[in-house]
């Protein structure tokens, strides 16, 4: 099935009144639980994922694109509102968002990232129909080495960039790695590490983990920031039409937004965070306004915030493709397509080119779906937003509760949101990486599968999996440039200070 | 909550006892280091196998080591001065309170009442509980929302999105 072929097919699938349904809640499930003030993206797609289990893969995974899209975008309208981001990627929003909305240009703004996150969709998108062809091709040669070299290499590179000092990535990242191997192991049918407990012998689910990590210990945060959070702004529907300026404006900053947020999405780390930063500084660099970004200058918002939905929709490429995820929510996204019974992969679209297609495009879907849905409804955001903490909590243990225990159906699940929790809620205070757990966790268990297939194959011969091909090749050297790369520049540094020494 | 600093030679001269982020880092890697300990050794009893046929303890021996190597790079990280430094926003007085009173209440909620009393009620109690303890609302107002907010979620999801949710031990 050709590109353009598979997408028409997946578009008249996604337009079925069920799957269209399950798009619709997706969105605005997820601008609901994201908009809540604290709750970022991955908080908010933990409590929603495992409620999706309980439906039909297509229906599930069409819901889970829907949460994920609407949860990163829904972060960004509480950075405007009250200049409180959900997350890292929405902290790029309050450097203009929030000043125009002391401006009185805050209806604006929502309507100018929405405009600009839609519009950098389809470009997204488009570019995913367009290099789909070439990435199969690339994916389909992958085998137990490359993948072995894309998921510790990727792990390694993660935990290098997450962030912070060596070890605020790397412990986490052991941690979760180590959590994977709790349960039946796959290859041998042995239990590891349950210590008689027959529940475990399902492992670690990744859900529950995240309601706990990002859910729970982020309500214990909430709790204590109540008393400082500032009340949004009230305003009328017409202030929410953006000049023509104005959009005039944003054009060009949504285009190279969109472009720098589809290479960050690619590459392993978190892209959205980075191609929000990324953007506003080529911005800061080409913009004709640029002397006016960070006093409310709608480039600021336009551009960081079409590159931040454009990484998310590349971002599911190397997930839909090679069945690996580089960030929390991604990784949660796997973990579902996992209990749905769907082996992502490059053989997903030849396998499963139903699901593959509407899932490709519901993501069209679903940006529909947040423009109906973010502009109209803005009333309702904010009251939203103004909920006391003292209803919003409970209703969040609620779902939460509910979530966790649809997993599996098992209590084990509510006690491993528990400990994930209280363990989450002190891993965050000492400035640990919560979502190099994450990803250790989901990327654990598919380390241990690629390494195990691949030592089978080459006899127990490490070097000979490391230099099974040059794509495995390409992918550990640009592990080692990632990792060293950091302790050769102060060596370079001092022999550039010398030599300069020795000519003066 | 982040204080990552670039200055950390210049705190690492003030000691630790100043530097409680530090601390506690230190105590952390400590904990992991013997927890990992602990896992290499429970690792033991597996099957190494060969590298041409790995068993199902290769891996986690590898583990076992790496986190304890890791965990011994965060302790050092932190009595260099080179890791994260400066204040923890630990929550004090009536915060500290509401989030021990929070964490009891849903250690009781998850471990003890939904097993007991299904999800209905439970959910009910709990939302009412949360709301007078640490919403400080009245307690008819508690009541009322409390108990609509418990049954309806668990109405909605068990009812209208069909997700089997536990019925307890006393109902039937």
């Amino acid at each position: 099935m050709g590109t353009i072929e598979g997408f028409l097919y997946g578009l008249e699938l996604a337009v079925s009144p069920e799957l269209l349904l399950a798009a619709f809640v997706g969105a605005l499930a997820g601008t609901l639980i994201g908009i809540l003030p604290g709750l970022g993206p991955v908080a908010g797609a933990a409590l929603l994922l495992p409620l999706t289990f309980a439906y039909e893969p297509a229906v599930g995974m069409i819901m889970i694109a829907g949460i994920y899209i609407g949860t990163q975008f829904a972060g960004s309208m509480t950075s405007i509102l009250l200049n409180m981001p959900g997350d890292a990627q929405s902290v790029v929003a309050t450097f203009d968002g929030h000043p125009m909305m002391k401006n009185g240009r805050g209806g604006a703004a929502l309507t100018i990232m929405t405009l600009g996150s839609f519009i950098s969709g389809l470009i997204g998108l488009g570019i995913v129909l367009l290099v789909l062809p070439a990435v199969t091709g690339v994916a389909m040669r992958f085998g137990p080495a490359e993948f072995f070299a894309l998921t510790a290499g990727g792990l390694l590179v993660l935990a290098r960039i997450s962030g912070g000092s060596l070890g605020s990535g790397l412990l986490p990242m052991i941690i979760g790695v180590a959590l994977a191997t709790v349960g039946l192991d796959v290859n041998t049918s042995t239990n590891r590490f349950t210590f008689g407990q027959v529940d475990l012998t399902l492992g670690v689910a990744l859900a529950s983990v995240a309601v706990g990590l990002y859910g729970l210990s982020e309500l214990m945060f909430m709790l204590t920031g109540d008393a400082k959070r500032p009340k949004p702004k009230r305003f009328r529907i017409r202030e929410l039409i953006p000049t023509k300026e104005e959009l005039g404006r944003s054009i060009t900053p949504w285009g190279r937004g969109s472009l720098i947020g589809f290479g960050f999405g690619l590459i392993p780390g978190p892209a959205a965070a980075l191609s929000t930063f990324g953007s506003y500084k080529v911005e800061q660099s080409v913009s004709k306004h640029r002397k006016k970004l960070g006093t409310g200058a709608v480039e600021g918002v336009a551009g960081p915030e079409a590159a931040n939905s454009s990484a998310t929709i590349g971002s599911i490429v190397p997930v839909l493709m090679l069945g690996i995820p580089f960030s929390a929510t991604l990784a949660l996204m796997i973990s579902a397509m996992t209990v749905q019974g769907v082996q992502p992969g490059p053989l997903l679209a030849t396998q499963r080119p139903d699901l593959f297609w509407s899932v490709i495009a519901s993501i069209l879907i679903a940006n529909v779906m947040l423009l109906l849905l973010n502009l109209p409804l803005i009333g309702v955001w904010i009251k939203l937003i103004m909920t006391p903490m003292r209803y919003m909590v409970p209703f969040i243990v609620i779902i939460a509760s509910i979530g966790a225990y649809s997993i599996n159906s098992n209590f084990i699940d509510l006690h491993i949101v528990l400990i994930a929790g209280v363990f989450g809620y002190f891993l965050r205070l000492l400035d640990f990486s919560p979502a190099s757990l994450l990803v250790g966790l989901v990327l654990g268990s598919m380390i241990e599968r690629y390494f195990v297939q691949g030592m089978v194959t080459y006899r127990g011969d490490l070097w000979a999996m490391v230099g099974a091909s040059g794509i495995s090749i390409t992918i550990w050297a640009l592990v080692a440039i990632v990792l060293f790369a950091g302790f050769l520049k102060p060596v370079w540094t001092t022999v550039k200070r010398k030599k300069r020494e020795h000519v003066s | 909550m982040s204080e990552n600093t670039g200055h950390a030679s210049e705190i690492s001269t003030q000691g630790l006892k100043n530097d409680p982020k530090r601390l506690g880092r230190i105590l952390f890697g400590a904990l992991f280091l013997a927890i990992f300990v602990g896992y290499y050794i429970a690792g033991m009893d597996l099957d190494k196998g060969t590298l041409a046929q790995p068993g199902p303890g290769m891996i986690p021996g590898w583990i076992g080591i790496a986190g304890a190597a890791i965990s011994l790079l965060v302790i050092v990280e932190s009595l260099l001065g080179r890791s994260e430094s400066g204040r923890i926003d630990f929550p004090r007085g009536r915060d500290l309170k509401d989030v021990l009173i929070f964490t009891s209440m849903v250690i009781v909620y998850y471990a003890v009442l939904i097993p007991t009393l299904g999800q209905y009620i439970a959910s009910a109690l709990f939302a009412v509980a949360f709301i007078r303890v640490v919403g400080r609302a009245s307690w008819v107002k508690s009541i009322i929302i409390g108990v609509v907010m418990g049954i309806v979620l668990t109405l909605f999801f068990a009812e209208a999105l069909g997700i089997r949710l536990p019925s307890g031990m006393i109902l039937p």
